[in-house]
């Protein structure tokens, strides 16, 4: 699907974009609050937060869209002073991005290439490859007004990739897109990262592309930072306040579900165990609650738990910390803020 | 690494090109193309000819046949000028207000390109439809002047005149589609702009008598122009006699034109109006 024409990143890696202390608000809404955060060359940085939550607006103020009324950001060592040298460093795909009908891809890629003051012979080369990465070199010469929604996607995405950036701020890129137009433009993201060495900032909705893709995650929610770090590090951290709420699902055979529930209630760190529907063989599991000694509690009870059953020869199929997952970390957090 | 790798090294080569083509040129090729092959400068120009050809038409009737050849002249080049500024306003209206209407401006200011350039660009690829309305019109002048100098005359003072308005419309309708977040604002702010103008220009002169009426219609530029049309064509004054009348319409020209190039273009942003001046509160703590 990607072909390999970048050159591979040198290590260490850089800090690529810096941004310290970012506000913003619209007449008396705050938009934005204190955004902080770093991203290293070769990194996925996902923005997560619910409709309103700001992501717009730090995807505006970084890449010098709007202006923040405080704070700074820093992109490949420039200041934020000088916004027109950014936008030599960055690439970007907006959340609502128009294209004239009257082009064709390879005219559009070759304007915008050339608008970075590039030589056409030069865009010309570079245009081509990207077309050919983002499955478009077949239709290279139709007119984008022949386009689907997908396909001007695809687009958007080399337009974004013709000035060779730095950075990549990609806004919902996988909207719209077929299931396997957006596993290539999962791949293509990470393939841009780890062996371009770009820093990506990825705007999304769906918290699995997230969680699949991303090294660091920002949540924003009602324009504060309600997490910031690696994806580990961000459930980790919030894991404690949420999983004994929530407990654990594990799933074995219907025909051991008797003699599971048995050895489950016998174990000291399991309160309660029931059923969920009734043959399918899903357990649902409260626990008592540990004094939290770190990371690893949680880890040591679910490992006390599983070893009870393996011991037992009992087949696990499935297994699940509740709240374990970013999506529960997001839920968690974007509640706590609204409420 | 091979030429094309090292070309496509993405995070490290993104300087400009010396052999590059400037921006103004690259926007004033699109949206040329744009205006001309998309077909709305083509249906405009269209429009035109039909109403110039119904003005001629109407002054050659019998109803107007006691008119002068060089009334017949001033009143076509004045059409034609008339037209031509609604023209220029519809389709510099459009310039940026409508870029933002079809989300086509963001990816335009994502670029490094200056935001002069830009707006120089856009602002010549809409001045290109002013020439072929003019040369449109010089059949129906040669015809209507019957051979007589005011031809010359006409087409010389009809050039300079309307290409000062021209100049001063394109500007104006930029102006507002700098300031509006959607077309419509945009079309009807401009569309107000024109009536305002036209209206007082049109009256008869006997309206706008006495020293004010004298001052109203020296500070309306299409009337100013137009008074100055008719003494050089109709009262044969010698040029540097109705000079005076020439003097608001080039002072609009430079107010709207260093407005657009000077205040406006380097604030050209994503939402309508200027941006504010950079005035960011710099942490010093974040390195740079």
């Amino acid at each position: 699907m990607i072909s390999r024409g970048y050159s591979k990143a040198v290590s260490p890696q850089p800090e690529v974009l810096v941004a310290e202390g970012l506000q913003k608000s619209y007449g008396a809404r705050l938009a934005l609050q204190g955004l902080t955060f770093t991203l290293k060359a070769g990194h996925i940085l996902g923005f997560l937060g619910p409709n309103g939550a700001g992501k717009t607006t730090s995807i505006r103020i970084l890449t010098t869209m709007i202006e923040p009324e405080s704070g700074r950001f820093v992109v490949d060592g420039i200041g934020s002073e000088h916004p027109q040298q950014i936008r030599r460093k960055i690439g970007v795909l907006p959340e609502n991005l128009g294209f004239p009908r009257q082009m064709t891809a390879l005219e559009y890629l070759l304007y915008f290439g050339q608008l970075y003051g590039q030589t056409a012979a030069e865009t010309t080369t570079v245009a081509q490859k990207l077309l050919n990465d983002v499955g478009l070199h077949q239709r290279r010469n139709s007119l984008i007004g022949t386009y689907g929604h997908g396909m001007k996607q695809r687009l958007g995405i080399a337009r974004a990739l013709i000035n060779k950036p730095v950075v990549l701020f990609l806004d919902e890129p996988t909207l719209g897109l077929d299931p396997r137009g957006q596993q290539d433009l999962l791949e293509l993201i990470k393939y841009l990262s780890r062996e371009c060495g770009m820093g990506v900032v990825l705007c999304s909705h769906m918290i699995s592309e997230i969680e699949s893709v991303c090294d660091d995650v920002v949540i924003l929610s009602a324009g504060q930072m309600v997490a910031k770090g690696t994806v580990a590090e961000v459930i980790g951290r919030t894991q404690q306040n949420i999983v004994l709420r929530n407990g654990l699902k594990l799933q074995v055979l219907p025909a051991s579900v008797a003699k599971a529930m048995q050895i489950l209630k016998a174990t000291p760190s399991v309160t309660k165990v029931s059923r969920i529907g009734a043959t399918e063989g899903w357990l649902h599991l409260e626990l008592i609650e540990p004094v939290y000694e770190g990371a690893s509690m949680e880890y040591r009870i679910s490992n006390s738990i599983l070893g009870a059953l393996i011991r037992a020869k009992i087949l696990i199929l499935n297994f699940e910390v509740e709240g374990g997952r970013l999506q529960d970390v997001f839920m968690h957090l974007t509640e706590e803020v609204i409420t | 690494m091979s030429s094309e790798q090292k070309m496509m090294a993405g995070p490290h080569i993104n300087k400009p090109s010396t052999s590059a083509l400037p921006t103004w040129w690259l926007v004033f090729s699109k949206d040329a193309t744009d205006l001309w092959i998309g077909g709305k400068a083509l249906f405009l120009v269209f429009i035109y000819t039909v109403v110039l050809g119904i003005v001629t038409y109407v002054i050659n009737s019998s109803e107007f046949n006691s008119l002068h050849v060089s009334e017949m002249v001033y009143e076509t080049v004045e059409t034609v000028i008339e037209v031509s500024l609604f023209i220029g306003l519809i389709i510099s209206a459009d310039s940026l207000s409508g870029e933002r209407d079809r989300n086509t401006l963001e990816s335009l200011l994502l670029t490094s390109a200056s935001r002069q350039q830009i707006i120089a660009g856009k602002f010549l690829a809409t001045l290109t439809f002013w020439p072929v309305t003019f040369v449109l019109a010089i059949p129906t002048l040669r015809i209507l002047s019957k051979g007589y100098d005011v031809f010359g005359q006409g087409l010389l003072s009809g050039g300079i005149l309307g290409s000062i308005m021209v100049l001063v419309y394109i500007g104006l309708g930029m102006l507002v589609s700098f300031w509006s977040n959607t077309n419509k604002t945009s079309y009807v702010v401009s569309l107000g702009i024109y009536i305002l103008f036209l209206i007082p220009a049109e009256m008869h002169e006997g309206v706008q008598t006495g020293m004010m009426g004298q001052v109203l219609r020296w500070l309306n530029p299409l009337a100013a122009v137009n008074h100055f049309f008719s003494k050089i064509i109709l009262n044969n004054t010698s040029f540097s006699e109705a000079l005076v009348w020439l003097e608001s319409p080039v002072a609009f020209a430079i107010v709207i034109l260093g407005m657009l190039f000077l205040y406006a273009a380097p604030g050209l942003r994503l939402e309508g109006g200027r941006g504010s001046k950079p005035s960011l509160k710099l942490n010093k703590n974040v390195d740079s």
